[in-house]
């Protein structure tokens, strides 16, 4: 009973809103059915283009491009979706025929950039390393729609175009610019490390010998030189030994004494000379050169030979200076027989003096000069040689020691040499270890700028070309017109439904009840005239007549106004085939 | 349900017997109608005798929507099934003026109660009167298809004209019609006049077995049809669905008193095909 009221209610509700319930939903199905045949048709030709993935093994040659391939396509979208970018395309093809002269840029480049689609293909890909799948870009659609399809076809395929030849672009200027940078760094590095290569050099040969590994000839030298000191000191004292010892024969000895071999004195010497000279006056004049030595020599001579007295002095003083000496060696100098004995030496020496003027003052010399025993000539000279060995041996001693002052400096001043030294190495080995490291990547980059040359790394190809599309993607009549429908279902239900709210009126027994507290205790039904019937008759008429006319009105407007029928006609054979 | 089938039963019985126009009598002479009057009526053989006669067809009265008197169409059937409610709940009480009211206009009240007269006078116990106090806009003249300028209640307020003067007879057995005669520009202050309160008591008390039928105005069009109310014995409310309002229906029933109302009908209603069965069962109780 209930669920029968509520049928009556409805069928009641339905039957009173009737016009509400049609008119929208014509109004708005008529509406969707003028917009699905007057909207243009719109073509897409669309390319498919694959990420090739490196055809060398990345383990073999590191890519250069390190950046995804999505990536690269989202960069070079953004280059073709640039203004001029888009500007040249419509200028070069034409598009918007009729638009472009009135529309101002921007709104047409936003137009020509929104029917420009570019559409990732991804992949997920489990990998063993990672539990969660990876999602690769392995192809990607390029798309352009237009009303025209071969304007769409040219469009695509020059975006296709210029797809290929930036990433073409951008890897190898990538790949050539990591080698451009790696041998400019490899240049400076080598600069360095020739620099240090050459400090290193110039301080290893100023700090030779200071150097750690130099220690033990160091310390070889030293002992050497050690050695070399006290077996020197040996021989200047031995030395020195033999020269007090001569020296004390020496003066035991007289310089004039004789000794068993003859030796001509300044005297008979010059008595020779002149015996000579008298032989030679015979043969040769007093001009002749022979004649004249001669007479030199005998000059010399007997200046000399005028000190025959002196002989005796010299001879005298000896004596004295033997006797001195002996007195020496028992007495002190303070003993009266010693000054006594000095004095009478002293006067002896004045004497001589008197004689051989200046010549005579040096004794040493005098005696040397004048020396004529040959075992103390013989001594003398053994005493001199002595006396040079040991100057000799000082002098190497001297220059000993110094060396070994020199080579004790080079050692203390070993552990900062070696500091340094060390870190000049270690400079320098880093140095070599960075233009190593450089030059196997520039090797590497080397190889990878052949290889994107070469287009073996990875790159775009186009496995499905820009087509000439044969129908239209857009609009999608049949859609529309469902669309249309349902739109004009809502919006019946909608207006019928506010109607019936909006309506104050009462439309059924119940509610009269409810609202007058009492229960309607009867319906009266309409009571049908002939008039009425006919009246009816004659509305029902006027409304199908109404909508014929106005149908047929519509048709008319849409075949002058808006689109001839044979379009539509051509248009829905179109649709047809297409869904059949 | 089966008081209302019964009343149906005993009308259809009693079809033949009152049957005003068929089974041949037509042209009726009206001196036979009017000899064979008083046999029915037990008083007021004057009232026949003084009584206008204005002949309605049935063709007229159908294009008027006084449908019920063609016994077999369904609104006569929902008239019968009304006159059955309102012998109920009145014969036991004594009650015999009705008023039939609404709450707007343009409800139907007017063919509903000329109907209703029209269908009680059908009934073979019960003479109707159908007494049109809608002074604004008069309606049973029209209805009834009375000439213009026919003398009605207007005259007996205004020219003290004697009731009896101003009864026509329709041409249907044991109706008889007091029409307005006009509309009245002070209706209010006449209605509640004395004369008015004379008037109701020397109707509802000159035939004991006589239904009168008022027909007034709606409820919130003007106080008429309360000022009215006040000698009634009880109201018929008159709704027109898709025409009264929830408003209006709800401000009428703040006005008229409660006490007095019979019922409520709903006009131009009509069950939708395949329920009708259902509905009176549930409102008989």
């Amino acid at each position: 009973m209930e669920n029968n009221f509520e049928i009556r209610k409805i069928k009641e509700v339905l039957k009173r809103r009737r016009p509400w319930l049609t008119m929208p939903f014509v109004a708005v199905f008529l509406l969707s059915v003028s917009a699905a045949f007057l909207l243009q048709d719109v073509y897409r030709s669309s390319a498919t283009i694959m990420i090739v993935n490196s055809q060398v093994p990345t383990n073999l040659v590191q890519s250069a491009v390190t950046s995804y391939a999505d990536q690269r396509i989202q960069g070079i979208t953004q280059e073709i979706t640039a203004r001029s970018k888009i500007l040249s395309l419509a200028e070069k093809y034409d598009l918007f025929p009729e638009k472009r002269s009135v529309l101002p840029a921007d709104d047409l480049v936003e137009k020509i950039r929104k029917r420009i689609t570019v559409e990732t293909i991804d992949a997920e890909i489990k990998k063993e390393t990672q539990n969660k799948p990876a999602v690769i870009t392995i192809a990607f659609t390029l798309s352009y729609d237009d009303e025209s399809p071969g304007k769409a076809q040219s469009v695509s395929n020059e975006m296709t175009q210029f797809y290929m030849e930036k990433n073409h672009e951008a890897r190898a200027k990538h790949a050539k610019n990591t080698t451009m940078f790696l041998e400019e760094q490899l240049r400076l590095a080598g600069k360095e490390l020739d620099e240090l290569e050459r400090k290193l050099a110039a301080y290893r040969e100023a700090n030779l010998e200071a150097l750690p590994e130099f220690t033990t000839v160091n310390m070889q030298k030293l002992d050497k030189m050690g050695s070399e000191i006290s077996s020197l000191n040996m021989q200047l004292r031995s030395a020195e030994e033999q020269g007090a010892a001569l020296r004390t024969r020496l003066t035991t000895l007289d310089p004039f004494g004789g000794g068993g071999e003859k030796v001509l004195t300044v005297s008979e010497r010059y008595r020779q000379a002149q015996l000579e000279r008298a032989a030679l006056a015979s043969k040769y004049t007093d001009k002749h050169p022979v004649m004249q030595s001669k007479k030199q020599e005998l000059s010399i001579l007997g200046g000399a030979a005028d000190s025959s007295k002196t002989r005796d002095l010299r001879e005298r003083l000896n004596s004295l200076l033997s006797e001195l000496a002996d007195l020496k060696s028992r007495y002190t100098e303070k003993h009266p027989a010693v000054i006594s004995k000095l004095q009478e030496v002293e006067t002896v020496k004045s004497e001589l003096a008197n004689y051989n003027g200046a010549a005579m003052v040096q004794p040493g010399r005098g005696r040397k000069e004048s020396a004529t025993n040959p075992s103390f000539i013989a001594m003398k000279t053994d005493l001199e040689r002595n006396e040079i060995g040991l100057a000799a041996m000082r002098e190497e001693k001297a220059r000993l020691e110094g060396e070994i002052g020199t080579v004790y400096a080079k050692l203390h001043a070993m552990p900062q040499v070696s500091r340094e030294y060390n870190e000049l190495t270690n400079d320098y080995q880093s140095a070599k270890l960075q233009v190593n490291d450089l030059k196997q990547r520039l090797a590497g980059a080397k190889l990878t700028q052949g290889v994107e040359e070469e287009q073996l790394g990875e790159t775009f190809r186009v496995i499905e070309p820009p087509f000439f599309p044969e129908n239209p993607i857009r609009p999608n009549r049949l859609l529309i017109i469902l669309i249309g429908m349902v739109l004009g279902v809502g919006m019946s239900v909608a207006v019928a439904t506010y109607a019936e709210f909006a309506d104050a009126r009462i439309h059924d027994p119940e509610t009269l009840g409810q609202i007058v507290g009492l229960s309607v205790c009867a319906t009266i039904p309409r009571m049908m005239t002939a008039a009425d019937i006919a009246r009816a008759r004659w509305r029902k008429i006027y409304s199908i007549s109404g909508a014929i006319g106005g149908i047929a009105a519509f048709m008319v407007i849409f075949h002058f106004w808006i689109m001839d029928f044979y379009i539509v006609y051509a248009k829905l054979l179109r649709v047809i085939a297409r869904y059949s | 349900m089966s008081e209302i089938k019964r009343a149906l039963e005993r009308a259809k019985s009693e079809k033949p017997r009152n049957d005003v126009f068929s089974d041949g009598n037509r042209p009726v002479s009206l001196g036979n109608r009017f000899s064979a009057e008083p046999e029915n009526g037990r008083a007021g053989d004057i009232a026949f005798v003084e009584t206008r006669v204005v002949k309605t067809s049935p063709e007229d009265l159908a294009r008027n929507r006084i449908t019920a008197i063609d016994e077999n169409s369904g609104a006569a059937d929902q008239f019968k099934l009304l006159r059955t409610r309102i012998f109920h709940w009145t014969r036991s009480r004594g009650l015999n003026s009705i008023q039939v009211t609404g709450f707007g206009a343009a409800e139907g009240k007017s063919t509903v109660a000329a109907n209703l007269a029209v269908s009680i006078a059908q009934d073979t116990r019960q003479t109707t009167l159908l007494v049109d106090l809608d002074f604004r806009r008069p309606s049973v003249e029209r209805l009834f298809g009375l000439p213009s300028g026919c003398p009605g209640l207007n005259a007996y307020f205004l020219d003290d004209t004697p009731l009896e003067r101003l009864f026509v007879s329709p041409g249907i057995k044991k109706l008889t019609l007091l029409p307005a005669g006009g509309p009245l520009s002070n209706a209010a202050d006449i209605l509640g006049s004395k004369k008015m309160e004379q008037l109701v008591t020397e109707l509802k008390h000159r035939y004991r077995d006589r239904y009168i039928i008022f027909d007034t105005p709606g409820v919130s069009a003007c106080p008429d049809p309360l000022i009215v109310s006040e000698y009634m014995d009880g109201i018929l409310l008159v709704a027109r669905a898709g025409c009264t309002t929830r408003e209006s229906a709800a401000a009428g029933m703040e006005r008229i008193p409660k006490g007095k109302v019979l019922g409520v009908v709903m006009n131009e209603y009509s069950l939708p095909e395949g329920t009708a069965s259902y509905r009176y069962s549930g409102s008989s109780a």
